[in-house]
């Protein structure tokens, strides 16, 4: 009973001294990596947004941005160009086609979008599954904005 | 030793205990900030391209600073604020969930230079072909003047039957006087008339504190209604518009802007989010919509969109893309990616 105790006292001691730090510190780190990115998405969408136009500096600048932050990001930039339909009742529905924008001047009232997928497998969801076995899966968020 | 290290253990399970529960409570509170974060720079986005949308102007090319005389239009307004939104959260821009953004937006306020508009639920028929009707859409409700009341000796009084209608930023003026059966009525545009004519003395300050105080109870009074509907208890949406900038910043509304607000939002993380925003921007310019031609099928684009040299016949301008479509055009897929007239 004795010698049941102490390795109960041991493993208590190694959870509560590596294994929760190491945790918490992660999941705080993935945090702050989130909101980080969300930063990067906002001051690229006023840059893009307000130019008018998308070049490879902007890219890269966004794309460096996002993946300094310590994840593995899949980073998307889409542009949406609103068109009018008509539906089969003869109503107008619009839609936003997506369109190329390497090179072109966008115009007003066109929509930029950048998505950004977390591909990667930080250490916080990998210690996570490594303990407890729970996945997070993967978060990927969207941020679109007119174009002035 | 074996009762010290049952006790020690004990404490240990107590203080991991504690630990977890500090752990959830922290995750929690990032995810909530970094959600309520992104809703906010979503729904700032949305407001400011809704904004964009509303201005119905032609080559203007004005600042925010002199839009005395800016025709705003609220058609498109809702539609886009939705559409940008729905994007940002990577939703199909389908009716039904538009239908369903509705349900969030507890209040809406388009501010324009003689008045405002607020949307509302309207039952709306077009939806149902039988004629049964039932289904609520938000639309922006008529438009309402700044309006001040006085009485016979020109003083303000909240039950005088005399009104005078102001705009925000110009000095027009519309007076309306019941006496009997009676209704005066006159307008003007210059504060000096109104001064000579009816001896009421109006105030710029007056006037900018009685049109945030007019919004700020509508838009309350439909935030209250739009919770009751929806069962939000407790919530705490209140919204407070100043007559002036305040010392902690918080802008009155002096200038044609937008405001939205969102309770209840569920679709933006595992917590329900409110957000507020209000926009008011720079207009660039609007160019029309050339209706035409082209090997015989009908089309659509902007001025300046297509290409100097192509075989089309011009048929038309319209000022939006949805009366081209509903005149039968189409959407040149083309030439609709192609940069407008740079001016």
């Amino acid at each position: 009973m004795d010698f049941v105790n102490k390795i109960v006292t041991v493993v208590l001691t190694f959870i509560m001294l590596v294994i929760a730090p190491i945790t918490w510190e992660y999941v705080r780190s993935e945090m702050i990596t989130e909101r980080l990115v969300l930063n990067e998405m906002v001051q690229f969408l006023d840059k893009v947004t307000d130019k008018g136009t998308i070049t490879a500096e902007d890219l890269d600048d966004l794309y460096l941005g996002v993946n300094s932050t310590g994840g593995t990001y899949d980073v998307e930039v889409k542009r949406y160009v609103r068109m009018s339909t008509l539906d089969e009742f003869g109503n107008p529905r619009t839609i936003y086609l997506s369109v190329p924008y390497e090179g072109e001047t966008m115009n007003l009232g066109d929509i930029v979008k950048v998505t950004v997928d977390d591909v990667g497998r930080s250490p916080a969801k990998r210690l996570l599954w490594t303990l407890l076995r729970v996945d997070a899966g993967e978060s990927r968020f969207s941020l679109s904005a007119m174009v002035r | 030793m074996r009762v010290w290290s049952v006790i020690y253990n004990f404490f240990a399970v107590l203080f991991l205990f504690f630990m977890l529960v500090t752990l959830h409570n922290d995750i929690k509170a990032n995810e909530r900030l970094f959600q309520s974060l992104r809703l906010s720079a979503a729904v700032d986005y949305a407001t400011e391209g809704a904004f964009l949308m509303s201005l119905e102007t032609g080559d203007l090319g004005l600042s925010y600073q002199d839009m005395r005389n800016v025709i705003i239009n609220p058609d498109n307004t809702l539609e886009t604020f939705k559409y940008i939104l729905a994007l940002s959260y990577d939703m199909g821009i389908s009716r039904e969930t538009i239908r369903m953004l509705d349900n969030y937006i507890t209040s809406a306020v388009l501010a324009v230079n003689d008045g405002y508009y607020i949307a509302e639920l309207v039952e709306d028929d077009k939806e149902n072909h039988d004629g049964s009707g039932g289904i609520y859409v938000l639309k922006w409700g008529l438009k309402k003047p700044y309006v001040i009341r006085y009485n016979g000796s020109g003083q303000e009084d909240p039950n005088g039957h005399r009104y005078v209608a102001y705009s925000l930023v110009s000095e027009n003026w519309v007076y309306m006087e019941q006496s009997g059966n009676t209704l005066i009525q006159d307008s003007g545009d210059r504060f000096i008339q109104l001064i000579g004519k009816r001896g009421i003395f109006p105030s710029r300050e007056r006037i900018l504190a009685k049109a945030n105080e007019l919004i700020s109870n509508d838009i309350n009074f439909v935030i209250q209604e739009r919770n009751k509907m929806y069962d939000r208890i407790g919530n705490r949406d209140f919204v407070y518009l100043p007559s002036s900038v305040t010392s902690s910043g918080i802008n009155e509304v002096s200038r044609p802007s937008l405001l939205v607000t969102l309770a209840g939002v569920d679709f933006a993380g595992p917590e329900k989010l409110e957000a507020h925003s209000v926009g008011g921007f720079t207009i660039a310019d609007k160019v029309r919509v050339i209706a035409f031609r082209e090997n015989g099928q009908k089309y659509y684009a902007y001025e300046g969109q297509i290409p100097p040299n192509a075989p089309i016949v011009i048929d038309r301008f319209f000022n939006t893309i949805d009366e081209a479509a509903l005149q039968g055009y189409h959407p040149h897929v083309r030439y609709l990616a192609n940069p407008k007239r740079s001016r």
